[in-house]
């Protein structure tokens, strides 16, 4: 029987590879996302309400800019009593040659058969 | 006009009451805000259960602190929680005011109360300045 900690402490570890994964696919080939959504996630990007995966997908694809980077400044996880995973990241990206902005975004993960699915998300540019 | 939806409600009322005890009180109240099993975590600092969240947050050095909220989202989650993403300013006692970011998960108990099950704090001073 696990700990709490032991939990937390897988949970610190699962989020960290999947944000780290997310904003790696996310810069490189940001269409692929689309699968690490479900038909009824949620996303709102900057108060902008996205429903479901080809909603979400569509919306990624057609952001404005052909490069983006994306580098976290802070991440952390936490398990929610549902097994979620809650994670909060901090960083700064560059779209294009723009200058370097800050952003805030927020993750819920759930796992569904072998995977974990983006749940909720929810980002917002804070300089 | 378009209504408000119930979890936007709900978590206004939650992050107003949060600040508000934060800022004006003693802190000693704020651990009744958390569900029993609640975890938090200050700066990168992992504290689980209430007493441990309680004794965090009432042991913090400063004198006076005050929350100016820039922008809050609210969302529902598929098994009926509340997900809150919070960014603003603080400023304690007389330092110079800073950026924070703080994440909440909200879940209700049995006889409707709402508590903060899952709670992420972080200041803004981890960013490169842009």
């Amino acid at each position: 029987m696990f700990s709490q900690k032991q939990h937390q402490e897988e949970a610190q570890q699962v989020g960290s590879q999947f944000v780290r994964y997310y904003y790696n696919l996310f810069d490189t080939d940001r269409q692929q996302l689309q699968n690490l959504y479900t038909p009824e996630s949620l996303l709102y990007w900057h108060g902008e309400v996205c429903r479901g995966s080809t909603q979400i997908s569509s919306g990624i694809t057609n952001l404005p800019f052909n490069k983006i980077v994306h580098v976290i400044t802070t991440d952390d996880h936490q398990l929610t009593p549902q097994n979620y995973i809650l994670s909060m990241v901090i960083g700064q990206l560059q779209m294009d040659s723009n200058r370097p902005v800050n952003f805030h975004e927020t993750f819920l993960l759930k796992k569904e058969s072998q995977s974990w699915m983006l749940i909720n998300q929810a980002f917002r540019f804070t300089s | 006009m378009a209504e408000k939806e119930i979890w936007q409600t709900i978590g206004e009322g939650f992050v107003q009451a949060y600040y508000q005890q934060f800022d004006n009180t003693d802190r000693s109240s704020l651990g009744l805000l958390y569900a029993d099993g609640a975890c938090l975590t200050w700066e990168g600092q992992p504290f689980h259960g209430r007493a441990a969240i309680s004794g965090k947050l009432g042991s913090l050095p400063f004198k006076r602190i005050k929350h100016l909220i820039t922008e809050q989202d609210f969302q529902p989650t598929i098994d009926s929680c509340i997900l809150i993403m919070v960014f603003g300013q603080l400023q304690a006692d007389d330092d110079p005011p800073m950026g924070f970011h703080q994440v909440f998960m909200l879940k209700s108990a049995p006889n409707g109360a709402w508590a903060c099950t899952n709670d992420v704090f972080r200041l803004g001073i981890h960013n490169i300045p842009v």
